[in-house]
């Protein structure tokens, strides 16, 4: 009945993604490589906007430079989301150069110099027969340019991540910053010339670089993202396999209270890892927090299809949304007694019991439904 | 199933892109509605390929047309009620011309008045390789040009790769 009123993490950020895709059309978005250059183009502007010293500095404002690619950009946001408040991806310096605009331009053509009124201009390059050409088309064939450009190993990718992940990024709760550079060039009759070390130019920023899937220090960062960003990329989180990039961002920001309980709980855990551990000790306890975690996904799923077995009338009228489809079916008093009957209680069962209270919000407000939610899409 | 460039021997190649207008396979650009038009990717320089963006002049004809029919009619409908006082036809005449003109707007405002035509040097000249009224059309066979140019052809050492 009542529209929920949308997420927003950061609201400028969220009002710039807002208007970048309500700028592409349908035609635009079936061409992912041109919704990456797009958006490279628009956020050129915004970026210094966008990267304000008061976001960068937020405690759980996490800022990563995909490195080597050793973590796929949709397994880095994923993992990354789940402990930041808002994730910043980059890509590195070292990756492909794609050329956006020009930057500036100023003509070689002397002022002096007349339009040969007459001349065919099919003499001149590139020019058919039959076309005129103004002189600001001649100065524009003859003059020494800067171009901005953008480093991204893959546009089509890149793209294809823009437009799975818009749920998040609308959101203010992810968003891309691309690694800009600009390049010299002269062109000499339509033609172009370029010194011989045209390196792009590179431009600075971001807290930690991806190499082999781990993430080292790109300008000192917090201790306290380190603590949070290391251990969440190579935890293992088997409820986030097998889900698509397109899912976990429609249901991170459909299912938000649930996904801020978890990333709490997620963050609580990670930052009460002991600092005196040795590397050892420390793996240790990583993986005990993933197989606390695949525990409680598991007991979950075990009862949620237990119940969901023991119960058989229909639910109507409540609305939980497309992933609580399954909840649907198994809320309800009957499922309260049945779980008391069976004498559980605590951890999971604190979520079954939830839903047993009649109010669908309580349920979704439960970190353990967020994880259920991801664990059902895989 | 792409003919190799110069031989009538069907051969598989791989296809960066395939659309309605344009092939980009890893050794040709083929362009044109019936895909009439081909260059060879190893006579285009990968440094010139430029979109640049133009107006296709349409939209000027047709508000020029617009303007003088109007003209002509709201002129002959004012000489039709001056001279023979018939009020009707030339209030009619008005009438219509405004008619048109209101009508005439709607074209105009759906009217995509750009041209985006990806240039290159072919061979030493700067051609026209491809040109559309979308921008993200003209991107997209950019972009496969310049991955098939970066590529190359496949040679018999690729297929052996794993």
């Amino acid at each position: 009945m009542f529209r929920r009123k949308p997420v927003v993490q950061d609201p400028g950020l969220a009002g710039a993604m807002r208007r970048f895709f309500a700028g592409l059309s349908e035609g635009d978005r079936a061409v992912p490589e041109y919704v990456a250059f797009r958006y490279g183009r628009e956020m050129y502007g915004s970026r210094r906007a966008l990267v304000s010293d008061d976001t960068a500095r937020s405690r759980f404002y996490v800022g990563l430079s995909a490195g080597d690619g050793s973590l796929s950009f949709a397994d880095l946001t994923k993992r990354a989301t789940l402990v930041a408040d808002t994730l910043l991806l980059a890509h590195d310096r070292t990756a492909r150069y794609h050329e956006i605009d020009l930057q500036s331009f100023s003509t070689t053509l002397e002022p002096t110099v007349e339009v040969p009124y007459g001349t065919d201009p099919s003499m001149i390059a590139g020019v058919s027969a039959g076309q005129t050409l103004a002189r600001g088309d001649l100065e524009r064939r003859n003059s020494r340019n800067t171009a901005y450009g953008m480093h991204c190993p893959d546009l089509r990718a890149l793209g294809t991540w823009l437009l799975d992940t818009e749920p998040l990024l609308t959101s203010g709760l992810s968003w891309y910053l691309p690694s800009y550079s600009s390049t010299d060039y002269t062109l000499v009759e339509g033609i172009r010339h370029e010194p011989p070390d045209n390196a792009p130019r590179p431009h600075p920023l971001l807290d930690f670089l991806i190499r082999d899937g781990r993430a080292v220090d790109a300008s000192g960062a917090d201790p306290l993202k380190s603590k949070l960003v290391r251990p969440v990329l190579h935890t293992e989180l088997p409820f986030l396999q097998g889900v698509g990039l397109r899912e976990f961002s429609r249901i991170t920001v459909e299912e938000f209270d649930s996904f801020a309980a978890f990333r709490d709980f997620l963050r609580l855990t990670l930052l009460n890892l002991d600092d005196a551990l040795n590397d050892v000790q420390s793996e240790r306890e990583i993986v005990k927090i993933g197989l606390k975690i695949n525990d409680e996904v598991r007991a979950m799923r075990a009862e949620m299809i237990k119940a969901h077995r023991r119960r058989s009338l229909s639910a109507g009228g409540a609305a939980l949304g497309t992933v609580g489809t399954v909840l649907l079916a198994v809320y309800g008093p009957a499922l309260a007694t049945a779980i008391t009957a069976i004498g559980a209680s605590g951890g999971i069962w604190g979520f079954i019991n939830a839903m047993g209270d009649g109010t669908t919000r309580v349920v979704r407000e439960n970190k353990w439904y967020y994880v259920w939610a991801l664990t059902n899409q895989s | 199933m792409v003919l190799r460039l110069g031989t009538d021997e069907p051969e598989l190649m791989r296809t960066y892109h395939r659309g309605p207008d344009a092939v980009v396979t890893e050794e040709a650009l083929t362009v044109g509605r019936r895909l009439g038009r081909s260059f060879a990717l190893r006579d285009l320089d990968p440094d010139q390929l430029t979109i640049t963006k133009t107006s296709s002049g349409n939209i000027a004809i047709f508000i020029v047309l617009l303007v003088l029919v109007t003209s002509v009619l709201g002129c002959m409908s004012v000489t039709h009620l001056v001279l023979y006082g018939n009020w009707w036809v030339g209030l009619g005449g008005v009438a219509l011309a405004i008619v048109i003109f209101a009508a005439a707007q709607v074209p105009l405002y759906y009217k995509d008045d750009d041209i985006y035509v990806l240039m290159g040097v072919h061979r030493g000249v700067r051609t026209q390789l491809y040109s559309s009224s979308s921008e993200a059309r003209t991107f997209q066979i950019w972009y496969a040009v310049r991955e098939a140019l970066e590529n190359g052809p496949a040679t018999a050492l690729d297929d052996q790769q794993p």
